[in-house]
């Protein structure tokens, strides 16, 4: 690892380990699990610009915080009941919820959370025994940990050592949940490194939609303070159709470092929307494996930055085997010194004939000092398909900047609409009217910041 | 309404109208034709105030109000119009929506109270038979995959729903079939009104039989070369633009 000095984050980290699997309460596979996935991480140690899938991401930030590694004590079950009620009373939630699952800093949090079900046909069972221990799961479930290699991965490798206890969801199959599976991850902003875990089963012909919300706690004076290193897989069986939806809301002070993996069957249907909202520093980590001929993924994002907001989107998608189809469309916006990632690869299997797909990154620049790096990426070895790719950098259009002016709007309500609607087609795609207009309110929210804060830009 | 008086102005760096002087009355209905490049469309896009466009020499007087100093969302909330030759696609902003915030940026600026959904939709409803526009055309997004004679139609109703006191109507009839020219010309007779100013920019004779207008003038070179009353167009039409002199 680093030379001598200072002790460096990654040693910190590994140095607390023992001590942490000491007084985690986890099954045997867990445990083991563990031990290999440390071993990983201090083989890799921490990621650094000199990694070409890391050259953009400024990750000198965590060396500055130094985000202690959890100490695997679970908190007094009355102290995450209070942090999870507060952040709970204080951030808007969409009208219509189904089921509800509850995280503080990675524990779940039984009695805020509530999967509502006849005849067991959606459920959640911890991983950790200390959770829930009748419906705590006592073999490795199969799926954990396939989709996400320690070995490969620094972050995968630490989520894996750390994960506080986590779970897995799933849908049964020909299941059709009505109401959206809300789950909330709360970083109560101790400045922690937070490690949630989830494995989701969507199973055959089942129709689902799940959020996965990541917020701070309540506290206005911590800014959500910490790292937040989430991993998640998830499995979308032959024919089942699954929407999810990723919004990151941290406070400013929120460092999150996203991964999500998902594997696709025969005929499946997966709709991936990531909604970027706050936090200091996000990364997602996005990879859709196309397993079995006809699936089909969509995948939307939106990254608001401003201020001194970094923002990442890397995407991977595998067309493994042919007739699959992919869809990707990102978009952001940035202003003041905000910066965005976008890298973005296609990969199609050399017998991987008759795919379609597509991926656009289109960026809007509201000030000179705001930065996107993007790249988007085609690796074709097939020789039949349909694939197209591209990317725009842009300020707001001046024609349609006149254009409503000389109707009569003042020039920052002609701004601030033609924003909002070069946003709009990422909160119109998502299904159920409920869930839409809450993302619509987070992102009008996120992008009042933007334009009010680069409002005074040079044009 | 509108007084030009010895007019130079530059698209770019390009000097483009080289002195027009030209005075519109109250209930007037213009036209200004002229053969490509003689400064149609420079001449109303400094008349609604264009980025690019700069007036290098002269004034123009609308109501007595020195126009060139209004920034454009005064010029539109003071009364005066643009129908756009080429009218914009903004892809995610509702045709509907806008069409409200503009309406409302008119008339809160007039003093007026500000209209709610209900009362704008019903008044929206009556403009939009005038100029047969199918409904579905609100619900989308501002001109984003409208035909050509649709988005002429878009600009003419936000011409009623605005109620501008000057009109000014850049080759309005460029690219539309006959039939949606009729619906269009309706759409401007319906504004015809004795304190309502028009100027009619166009290429083509065509226009001036459906939009009959008071006077002609002829561009070219920047200048103003003929006025006359309509039959000008006609004599336009049947010996071309070639018999004009160019002023230099």
């Amino acid at each position: 690892m680093k030379g001598a000095g200072k002790t460096s984050l990654a040693e910190t980290w590994i140095h607390a380990f023992p001590a942490f699997a000491e007084t985690v309460n986890d099954a045997p596979w867990q445990r083991a699990l563990r031990e290999e996935a440390l071993a990983c991480f201090s083989e890799l140690g921490l990621p650094h610009t000199k990694l070409e899938a890391w050259r953009s991401t400024p990750l000198g930030v965590l060396e500055r915080l130094m985000p202690p590694a959890p100490s695997g004590r679970v908190p007094d079950p009355e102290s995450l009941l209070a942090t999870g009620r507060a952040a709970l009373a204080q951030h808007p939630l969409p009208e219509a919820i189904g089921s509800r699952g509850v995280f503080v800093d990675g524990h779940y949090c039984p009695a805020l959370s509530s999967f509502e079900s006849e005849a067991s046909r959606l459920q959640f069972l911890p991983f950790s025994e200390s959770a829930k221990s009748d419906q705590a799961i006592s073999t490795r479930p199969p799926g954990f940990g396939e989709l996400a290699s320690p070995k490969q991965d620094a972050f995968t490798a630490l989520n894996t050592a750390f994960a506080q206890g986590g779970g897995l969801l799933e849908i049964a199959p020909n299941h059709f949940e009505q109401k959206p599976i809300h789950l909330m991850f709360i970083a109560s902003g101790s400045g922690e490194l937070v490690c949630p875990r989830l494995l989701v089963r969507a199973g055959e012909g089942s129709r689902a939609t799940v959020v996965m919300d990541f917020l701070s706690g309540a506290e206005e004076s911590n800014h959500g303070k910490g790292l937040v290193n989430e991993l998640s897989e998830i499995f979308v069986e032959e024919n089942a159709t699954l929407e999810c939806i990723v919004i990151e809301r941290e406070g400013i002070e929120g460092l999150h470092i996203g991964n999500l993996q998902t594997h696709q069957k025969r005929d499946s249907r997966l709709h991936l929307h990531t909604f970027s909202l706050g936090g200091g520093l996000v990364r997602n980590e996005l990879g859709a494996r196309l397993a079995d001929t006809g699936a089909e993924v969509h995948m939307r994002g939106l990254y608001l930055g401003s201020g001194n907001q970094h923002m990442d989107n890397h995407t991977l998608v595998d067309h493994a085997m042919p007739h699959t189809t992919s869809r990707q469309i990102y978009k952001g916006v940035l202003g003041e010194n905000a910066r965005g990632v976008f890298r973005g690869l296609v990969h199609v299997r050399p017998d991987a004939q008759k795919i379609d797909s597509s991926q656009s990154n289109m960026n809007l620049l509201l000030s000179d000092k705001a930065r996107i790096d993007t790249r988007p990426q085609l690796e074709i070895h097939a020789d039949d398909v349909k694939c197209s790719h591209g990317s725009t950098i842009g300020k707001l259009d001046e024609e349609a900047l006149f254009y409503l002016r000389s109707r009569g709007l003042s020039e920052p309500d002609a701004r601030a609409l033609l924003t909002e609607g070069f946003v709009a087609e990422i909160c119109d795609a998502l299904e159920g009217d409920s869930l839409r207009s809450f993302a619509q309110a987070l992102v009008m929210d996120a992008l009042a910041s933007c334009i009010g804060n680069s409002a005074g830009a040079p044009e | 309404m509108l007084e030009i008086k010895n007019l130079h102005a530059n698209a770019g760096d390009t000097p483009i109208i080289k002195g027009i002087d030209l005075n519109i009355g109250a209930g007037e209905v213009h036209a200004i034709m002229g053969p490509n490049g003689s400064g149609k469309s420079t001449l109303s896009n400094v008349l609604a105030g264009r980025p690019g466009y700069s007036v290098t020499r002269g004034e123009v007087l609308y109501a007595g109000q020195n126009l060139l100093d209004m920034p454009t969302e005064i010029r539109a909330r003071e009364g005066v119009f643009l129908a756009f030759q080429y009218p914009v696609e903004i892809p995610g902003v509702g045709n509907s929506y806008f069409l409200k915030t503009s309406v409302n940026a008119v008339r809160t600026h007039r003093g007026e109270d500000e209209l709610d959904a209900m009362d704008f939709l019903s008044i929206c409803e009556e403009k939009m038979k005038l100029v047969e526009m199918p409904s579905d055309l609100m619900s989308r997004s501002i001109n984003e995959g409208f035909s050509g004679g649709e988005k002429k139609r878009n600009e003419i109703l936000q011409m009623l729903l605005l109620e501008p006191k000057l009109c000014i109507l850049d080759e309005t009839d460029s690219g539309l079939d006959i039939d949606a020219l009729r619906v269009v010309a309706e759409g401007v007779n319906a504004m015809r009104s004795p304190d309502r100013a028009m100027l009619v920019i166009t290429h083509y004779q065509r226009l001036l039989d459906y939009i009959v207008p008071d006077r002609v003038h002829v561009l070219s070179g920047g200048q103003i070369v003929r006025s006359g009353g309509k039959e000008l167009a006609g004599e336009l039409e049947a010996k071309g633009y070639g018999w004009i002199g160019n002023p230099e």
